[in-house]
């Protein structure tokens, strides 16, 4: 038995070579990315306090802002005194907004992301939800939000149900399209090597569709924080967009431009661990490796 | 006669192509003829080759064997079993690059004994065996993508081995490939069948590849079985034997039936200086 290798093709570091090793390169590149954010990051911040100086009080300094977060962010006296708090500050609405954004985010990805992989081989669920898919799709979901309050009114099920909705909308759709791209020579590779039904959809669709799935998803996870906040400017009795919708009204600048801030940075945080996750599903791809999706 | 779609039936059997035809519609209207009533038999254990040019049928006259095409008239038969449907009794290795990029090297070898329900020690003790033998146990838990071109065409070899199928289908595997690769894994699919029972169809438009591997050449030309060639070169066949006039005669019958003729091959390719 030939037991020749041609792993010398293999991309590698001959002994005796002081060449820096891929691992270091890869560190290197990943500080150099995380100064050039901070740098960026401390530029914005720097041009955001000059423009709120010289806008004055209609607009809010960072600084302003981190003063608003250390007085409102986990007691509110404020917000106590106008009934809006039983003690808890933000930390008590932007929970709120989260958990309705997560839960809504996760049964819509689910429930899409399936329904999109399934209808590929069923074509019932194909012609059932293609005409849906079209129509909602094509209807801007921030038109259609007003909607859905007035017919599933008011409650935070309601705003659950549509963000869940409009994910599993996106979700259906690239999960789909992620079917339709995947190459049919690795179906039909494991169609000749006696894959069932089942498995190829469990060990070839599944996994295979991940990349392109996973781009829809943080679109879909982006898309549910500003959908949650409209739905609570819409009429919520609690959440970041209702507190924002109330100091909007009282012309509290300052705790208006904080939760603004601070749901975009929950939404980062949440989108990050997403990314961390989702690289380690596609670690076998070039994206998943370099955690840039 | 039984319909074979499944994961049914085991052994060496007989191929049969009975009267098969294969028309399709082209978007234009036009009706292209992929096969043309083509009728054969291999016995079992035989390696095949089958030469053309691109776009003569090659291709879709393994899609109708491995069951991924179904034929417009005629039949084909493994044994007594009728080809309705794909099946691991067949299994093929594609011109393109199908090993599955999210499995590392050993679930692909694995892949076919776990779709078939083997146990895990099962599918461990073969998928060893199969890494062994082409050599990449060192290389089991690596990506695919971390692999050369030729050692992903080994993990497709292993593969097909470890599925147990008895016939194997390759569909110019090698083509991309440079050639000394090509030639190393030449020597290693050889091998393989040497040590196995196994049918083996080798799609190739490469006559020099043909020669070297198959005992039998089939020259399909726009559809058509135009000839049925024995090759009875003695192994192994390196560029000695190659060399010979009987090669030579071989390779110049081969051109003559596809319609090539000598004056129309590059002087350049051919070996001419002047």
């Amino acid at each position: 038995m030939t037991n020749r290798t041609d792993s010398q093709t293999l991309i590698g570091h001959p002994e005796g070579n002081s060449g820096p090793s891929p691992g270091a390169v890869r560190r290197r590149k990943w500080i150099i990315r995380l100064l050039l954010s901070v740098v960026g990051v401390a530029i914005a911040l720097l041009a955001w306090q000059r423009l709120a100086d010289h806008v004055g009080f209609a607009f809010a300094s960072p600084l302003d802002i981190w003063q608003d977060l250390r007085e409102n962010m986990w007691k509110s006296k404020y917000l106590e005194q106008k009934g809006l708090s039983d003690g808890g500050g933000y930390r008590v609405h932007l929970l709120a907004t989260v958990w309705r954004v997560l839960i809504g985010v996760v049964f819509g990805a689910a429930a899409g992301g399936s329904l999109g992989l399934l209808s590929l081989p069923i074509k019932v669920i194909r012609e059932v939800i293609n005409p849906l898919a079209a129509f909602f799709g094509a209807a801007p979901i921030f038109v259609a939000a007003p909607f859905f309050l007035i017919w599933f009114g008011i409650t935070p099920w309601a705003q659950v149900l549509m963000v869940g909705f409009y994910t599993a909308l996106l979700m259906y759709i690239f999960a789909r399209r992620a079917g339709e791209n995947l190459d049919a020579g690795y179906v039909e590779s494991a169609m000749t090597l006696g894959g069932t039904p089942a498995s190829i959809f469990r060990h070839i669709y599944l996994p295979g569709t991940v990349p392109e799935i996973a781009g829809g998803f943080r679109i879909a996870l982006a898309g549910a924080w500003g959908l949650a906040a409209i739905s609570e400017l819409l009429g919520a009795q609690e959440g970041a967009g209702f507190l924002i919708k109330f100091y909007a009204t009282a012309f509290v600048v300052d705790g208006m431009m904080s939760l603004v801030t601070l749901l975009g940075l929950v939404a980062i945080f949440v989108d990050r661990i997403v990314v961390f996750g989702l690289s380690y599903l596609i670690r076998w791809s070039e994206s998943g490796r370099s955690l840039d999706l | 006669m039984t319909e074979l779609n499944g994961n049914e039936g085991s052994g060496v059997r007989d191929v049969t192509f009975e009267g098969v035809w294969c028309v399709f519609e082209h978007r234009s209207g036009q009706l292209v003829h992929a096969l043309q009533d083509v009728s054969f038999t291999v016995p079992a254990g035989q390696f095949v080759a089958v030469v053309g040019r691109s776009g003569h049928g090659k291709t879709t006259m393994l899609r109708v064997l491995a069951g991924l095409q179904p034929p417009t008239a005629g039949q084909v038969t493994l044994g007594e079993s009728v080809v309705t449907g794909p099946s691991v009794e067949r299994s093929m290795v594609f011109q393109q690059d199908t090993v599955f990029p999210w499995m590392d090297v050993r679930d692909n070898v694995e892949f076919s004994l776990k779709s078939q329900g083997s146990t895990k020690d099962i599918r461990r003790e073969t998928s060893d065996q199969r890494l062994e033998d082409v050599g990449l146990t060192d290389f089991a838990d690596s990506w695919p993508r971390e692999l050369s071109g030729g050692m992903r065409k080994r993990v497709a070899l292993a593969a097909v081995m470890a599925s147990g199928s008895k016939v194997w289908l390759m569909d110019e595997p090698f083509g991309s490939l440079d050639y000394f690769t090509r030639r190393s894994l030449h020597d290693l699919l050889i091998n393989l069948w040497n040590e196995s029972n196994m049918t083996i169809f080798f799609v190739t438009h490469d006559i020099e590849e043909a020669l070297i591997l198959a005992d039998r050449v089939m020259l399909v030309r726009d559809g058509k079985l135009v000839e049925d060639i024995e090759v009875s070169l003695p192994r192994p066949r390196d560029e000695d034997v190659r060399a010979t006039p009987e090669a030579v005669a071989l390779s110049k019958t081969i051109l003559d039936h596809l319609g090539i003729r000598e004056d129309e091959i590059v002087p350049e390719l051919r070996g001419d200086s002047n």
